[in-house]
């Protein structure tokens, strides 16, 4: 499973909106989650388009009004507080099963540094730490291409990394200016980058490591691109 | 009055060599059926249940141990002066070490002509009794299922004159484990014999093949478990070739291979029928 979208904002209305606005395609017939309690203004704007479900953690009562008026549109509620100790990943493999930690790593704990001339704005801090959360949730190998509000492109679960970033950058089309790419893993050669600053990304949020970072630093630096390492991977098969 | 251990195992693997550690540590031994004999012909002095219940191993040795004389022997809270009281108005000597393995359930259904009858007749029933109840007192009873434990029971035996409750605590954790794990090659069984689907339980159980380098992520712990019924030859081979120790992304791939191939191959197969 892929995210198609992810907007935050002020309000949970604006996040929607913005969530929304990232994909208005693949969102028909989807499932949306909400962090915030669903109120009735978000209540009628999710009225409009046909869906699958939606978790909140609440819906106020004029919402679940507005919202029941579709018959086989199904409402759910998730306590985010019950959720305490994550479980572990459970994957069937043939004769067995895979066990592993949940992919729960955050940036906070990443020791991000900055490899190219140009250091981040603060808005472009703000994009990149949007990418790096929501590219840990697509599929590997996956490219989110986004600005501080809303994913622009999500390129999901190709066979190759600059394949994938082409599907985020043409799906952000004139919307990737400016515009900041998350990548789950290092780039192995300086393609992803090339590709991105034609698109107009300016910056770039990766794990680095690769034994050809030189030439995507280089790449970086050629088109004023700033970049920076976390030095953490986060795929997901 | 002498320490006493109770030994009653169907996998024999250096049993002898136990019993005579735990009789240089001050132990006497008690012992049933097949175990008591192997003790005895190695020369080793054993008590039989028998003369611990003061009833006789009956119904073919289906009832042996399940006696107050045994569980109660293994149940008392030895600083409870209540329950000292209360061995001493039965009669009953606490034991304090008690090593049992299971017949071999899983063993005997895996042989290809196995019969329910013998399948029925391998369900233990007085082990896992045995073993619950001592791991349940681990407190004060050291528990014993299996044998890659001896050296390590036997060792702080001699370098402490006892068994540190870190590791009765870890034994009846193992223990815990153990039954579980048998009794849901058990009832796996038995649903599949009495043929019901979606079950209100699934009851499957795993065992550790190997640790894994790590997951998906450098920063993710992982491990692989096999499936205990399943027969897994090629990757069970495979892993062993290795020199390097896989993590999940490689193995996932290479499962995912494996079966495309597998399902190619049926394609194929199908093709050149038609």
């Amino acid at each position: 499973m892929n995210p198609c979208g992810v907007g935050v904002g002020a309000t949970i209305l604006e996040a929607y909106e913005k969530a929304y606005e990232a994909d208005a395609t693949s969102i028909f017939g989807g499932i949306i989650a909400l962090n915030r309690e669903v109120d009735k203004a978000t209540a009628e704007k999710l009225h409009e388009i046909f869906l699958e479900i939606i978790i909140a953690p609440g819906f106020t009562q004029e919402a679940v009004e507005v919202l029941t008026s579709k018959k086989n549109l199904r409402l759910l509620t998730i306590d985010f507080d019950a959720v305490k100790k994550p479980e572990r990943k459970l994957t069937s493999i043939e004769g067995g099963l895979l066990i592993q930690d949940q992919d729960a790593h955050s940036l906070k704990d990443a020791e991000v540094k900055v490899a190219t001339k140009r250091e981040p704005t603060p808005e472009e801090w703000k994009a990149m730490e949007l990418g790096w959360k929501i590219v840990k949730h697509v599929k590997s190998n996956a490219i989110v291409v986004c600005n501080d509000q809303m994913t622009l492109g999500v390129g999901a679960g190709q066979m190759n990394r600059v394949g994938a970033a082409k599907i985020a950058l043409e799906q952000a089309g004139e919307r990737a200016t400016g515009s900041a790419l998350a990548s789950d893993a290092f780039f192995p050669m300086d393609d992803t980058v090339e590709a991105a600053a034609k698109a107009g990304v300016t910056a770039i949020i990766q794990p680095g490591g690769s034994v050809k970072d030189e030439d995507s630093i280089k790449k970086a630096d050629e088109y004023g691109i700033t970049m920076v390492f976390t030095g953490i991977r986060h795929f997901k098969h | 009055m002498k320490k006493r251990a109770l030994i009653s195992v169907s996998d024999k693997t250096g049993i002898v060599e136990f019993a005579q550690g735990l009789i240089e540590a001050g132990f006497e031994i008690i012992s049933t059926g097949g175990t008591k004999k192997t003790l005895q012909d190695n020369g080793i002095e054993v008590i039989g249940i028998s003369d611990v219940t003061g009833f006789p191993e009956i119904l073919d040795g289906r009832v042996k141990t399940l006696h107050p004389n045994v569980h109660g022997a293994v149940l008392a809270k030895h600083d409870d002066k209540n329950h000292a009281a209360q061995l001493a108005e039965h009669n009953i000597e606490p034991i304090q070490l008690v090593c049992v393995n299971l017949y071999p359930f899983q063993a005997t259904i895996s042989k290809p002509e196995v019969t329910v009858e013998d399948a029925i007749e391998n369900i233990d029933i007085g082990g896992p009794t045995m073993l619950r109840s001592s791991a349940k007192n681990h407190e004060y009873v050291t528990v014993i299922v299996d044998s890659n434990d001896y050296p390590t029971v036997l060792a702080e035996l001699k370098q402490n004159g006892g068994v540190s409750k870190t590791t009765n605590r870890r034994l009846a954790a193992k223990v815990f484990r153990h039954t579980a794990a048998y009794d849901a090659v058990i009832s796996e069984y038995m649903t599949e014999l009495a043929d019901e689907e979606n079950p209100e339980s699934l009851t499957v159980t795993y065992e550790l093949k190997q640790s894994l380098r790590y997951g998906e992520n450098p920063h993710q712990k992982a491990a692989f478990y096999k499936n205990r019924l399943v027969p897994f030859s090629l990757l069970q081979k495979r892993i062993n070739y290795m020199g390097k120790n896989f993590h999940t992304t490689t193995l996932m791939m290479l499962m995912q291979h494996f079966k495309s191939l597998k399902n190619s191959m049926s394609r194929l197969q199908l093709q050149s029928n038609i």
